[in-house]
């Protein structure tokens, strides 16, 4: 069997497609890895999610060679030979897949290394990199199994076409659809959300489902392939049925779990394996700027100029209410699933502001940082835990004026057609900077409790 | 010119498995109209996976100019017109195909991506092997769906622009031509890896 490995590692043409594949893969994830911000965790979601590349060529490449003996009409030769064909072919396979398997595990490698010089916190996170693996043995199982029960001159691009429209398929409905389902298993739905990554602890639930759901496609491909082979030797046979059979159970019990998952604050829940001594969040002692408004980050975004960024928009945007009453006393980044709704929380109040990396010195792309803005501007003049969009017309007015004094555009969505509040913007703008502070300090209270109008801004 | 006798261009369709690849292509329209529900959205997968399936119709267009003779059919006559007559047949029925499945969400852009996609298949159909061509289109698919996701989609990322874009159109046209005339010309390369 070495030997016959010997053979096919010399003679599989998967090596052949690896330029290709590291030119698709890497070079996105290297321009990535110019960001100075690095989390462990999502640097481990951007390896599984490498599969959507991987993954078809793997299939394709597996394809190819289960028809090998069919496209070079060698079929009957070999079936002359004494050594079982179902272990001969299945060599075939194990060689395409230890190529790809390879590449996969130099990619996390040289990836994960580039990382661990980068990330100002926490460590490497495995269960998205294994469940990326898995899938991956599951394509190539998949694109071997079609190679050999359809011998067209079509297969192969079938098996690549195929796999990739299959995983993009299932991450589609995931994405267009606010329950869990079928969607979740898809290879580049991430296994972790940004949430559980720097403050709460990351739950395998889904890493875990999803392994099982591609060991269960292995089985029935591997079956399926068996299968193919059953005139020549009642072993084989009874060893396709086996794992068809076993393959049929483990998938239809991932569906099953798969039904049970469901959306948590912290990422996906099945409680089949959801662990909840281990759901708690993680400690970390937050790093904040020098400025009138301190702003404070997690120790993972302390990378480049995320804080920086930050501090300086936070601050210009607040400037007017410095010295009120009204001044939050830091803004600090929360978990997003807190952020539904905008305005200071907490006694003293805080701002709180969605975690998120910043790519260079600015914030990209305009259309975000406008909403960012506006986001900021609005929460300061809203009351806590109350619905940024839901603001009324003099608290718009008043957030304009922070975002216009503070250089900013706005956006049309949060500021619809009213021409009351530029109006009323306006007119405060044009107030003296001492009367602007005499009146925040003393009406903000009213205009945050929705008792001003447009009309009352002096 | 002579004119070609029907049975002869249907012996070379046939030689091509035309037959099963137009039932794959029709598999794959019906696919596209079925997950168009799921094309909608604005993510990067629903805006990818128009893009992968005309990719699939692209390859099996490419796949089926294999010759399963090689060296001896070029020696005959007329191959060249055969094979103009077979690709050109593919790709205007797997256009309207895939321009009824994508009714209502710009079938344009549909048709001038699936004229691009097989522009590239088709070239690398005549300088690798046909049974190789998906690899490029696939590949710069893969391509397309990294620049969606960065929001960077430019003209070196046409298949994502909306049909609007007259360069696309001019660009996707261009690698048919090119594609149709190589093919035409010297048919798919034997070679092929073990």
């Amino acid at each position: 069997m070495t030997g016959l490995l010997r053979i096919e590692a010399r003679r599989n043409p998967a090596p052949l497609v690896l330029p290709l594949l590291a030119l698709l893969v890497l070079l996105p994830l290297l321009a990535q890895n110019l960001s100075p911000v690095a989390l462990w965790l999502e640097r481990s979601v951007d390896v599984e999610r490498s599969i959507q590349i991987v993954g078809p060529f793997a299939a394709a490449a597996a394809a190819w060679t289960a028809s090998r003996e069919h496209r070079r009409q060698m079929a009957d030769l070999l079936a002359s030979t004494p050594r079982n064909p179902y272990a001969r072919t299945l060599a075939a396979w194990l060689v395409s897949l230890g190529w790809m398997a390879a590449f996969y595990v130099a990619l996390a490698a040289v990836y994960l290394s580039i990382t661990a010089t980068q990330a100002t916190w926490g460590g490497p996170q495995w269960w998205p990199v294994i469940d990326g693996l898995a899938a991956l043995i599951m394509c190539s199982a998949a694109g071997f199994a079609l190679g050999l029960l359809l011998r067209t001159r079509f297969t192969t691009p079938l098996a690549a076409v195929g796999t990739l429209a299959a995983i993009l398929g299932l991450m589609s409905t995931a994405a267009n659809s606010q329950a869990a389902g079928i969607g979740l298993l898809s290879p580049i739905y991430p296994a972790f959300g940004l949430n559980a990554s720097v403050f709460w602890a990351p739950q395998p639930d889904l890493s875990i489902l999803k392994i099982v759901c591609y060991l269960g496609v292995l089985g029935l491909a591997l079956g399926l392939a068996a299968w193919h082979f059953r005139a020549d030797r009642p072993s084989v046979r009874r060893a396709g049925a086996a794992l068809l059979a076993a393959g049929l159970a483990v998938s239809a019990a991932a569906g099953g779990l798969d039904a049970t998952a469901r959306v948590g604050n912290h990422g996906i829940i099945v409680p089949a394996f959801h662990n909840a001594a281990a759901d708690h969040a993680v400690r970390y002692t937050p790093v904040c700027s020098h400025t009138p408004l301190p702003v404070c980050v997690h120790p993972a975004y302390d990378g480049g100029s995320e804080l920086a960024v930050l501090a300086s928009l936070i601050n210009k945007i607040a400037a007017p209410l410095a010295g009120t009453p009204a001044m939050p006393t830091r803004a600090e980044q929360a978990p997003a699933a807190q952020l539904g709704y905008g305005g200071l929380q907490g006694d003293p109040p805080v701002l709180f502001i969605q975690p998120f990396i910043i790519h260079g010195t600015s914030l990209q792309p305009p259309a975000f940082a406008e909403y960012f803005a506006e986001t900021i501007a609005l929460s300061l003049v809203i009351p806590g835990h109350s619905p940024i969009a839901g603001a009324t017309p003099a608290q718009r007015a008043i957030a304009l004026y922070l975002l216009r004094q503070a250089h900013d555009p706005t956006v049309p969505g949060l500021f619809p057609p009213d021409p009351a509040v530029p109006a009323a913007a306006a007119r405060f703008a044009a107030e003296s900077p001492a009367a602007r502070t005499a009146w925040l300090a003393t009406h903000l209270a009213a205009l945050r409790a929705g008792h001003l109008t447009a009309q009352d801004i002096p | 010119m002579n004119p070609l006798p029907a049975r002869l261009a249907w012996l070379h369709l046939r030689s091509r498995r035309a037959p099963l690849g137009l039932a794959l292509i029709i598999a794959i329209a019906t696919i596209l109209r079925a997950l168009q529900h799921w094309t909608d959205g604005p993510g990067v997968a629903a805006r990818t996976l128009p893009l992968v399936l005309t990719v699939g119709a692209a390859a099996i267009i490419a796949a089926s100019s294999q010759s399963p003779f090689a060296d001896p059919e070029r020696a005959t006559w007329p191959p060249p017109r055969l094979r103009l007559i077979q690709v050109a047949g593919f790709v205007l029925a797997a256009a309207g195909l895939l321009a009824l499945a994508r009714l209502g969400d710009d079938p344009l852009a549909a048709i001038r991506n699936l004229a691009g996609f097989t522009g590239i298949a088709l070239i690398t159909a005549t300088l690798i092997s046909a049974l190789l061509a998906w690899i490029t289109p696939l590949a710069y698919a893969l391509y397309c769906s990294g620049q969606i996701d960065a929001q960077a989609v430019n003209l070196w990322s046409w298949p994502a622009l909306p049909s609007s874009n007259h360069t696309a159109m001019v660009i996707a046209l261009l690698l048919l031509g090119t594609g149709i005339t190589a093919i035409t010309r010297f048919g798919a390369r034997d070679s092929q890896p073990p």
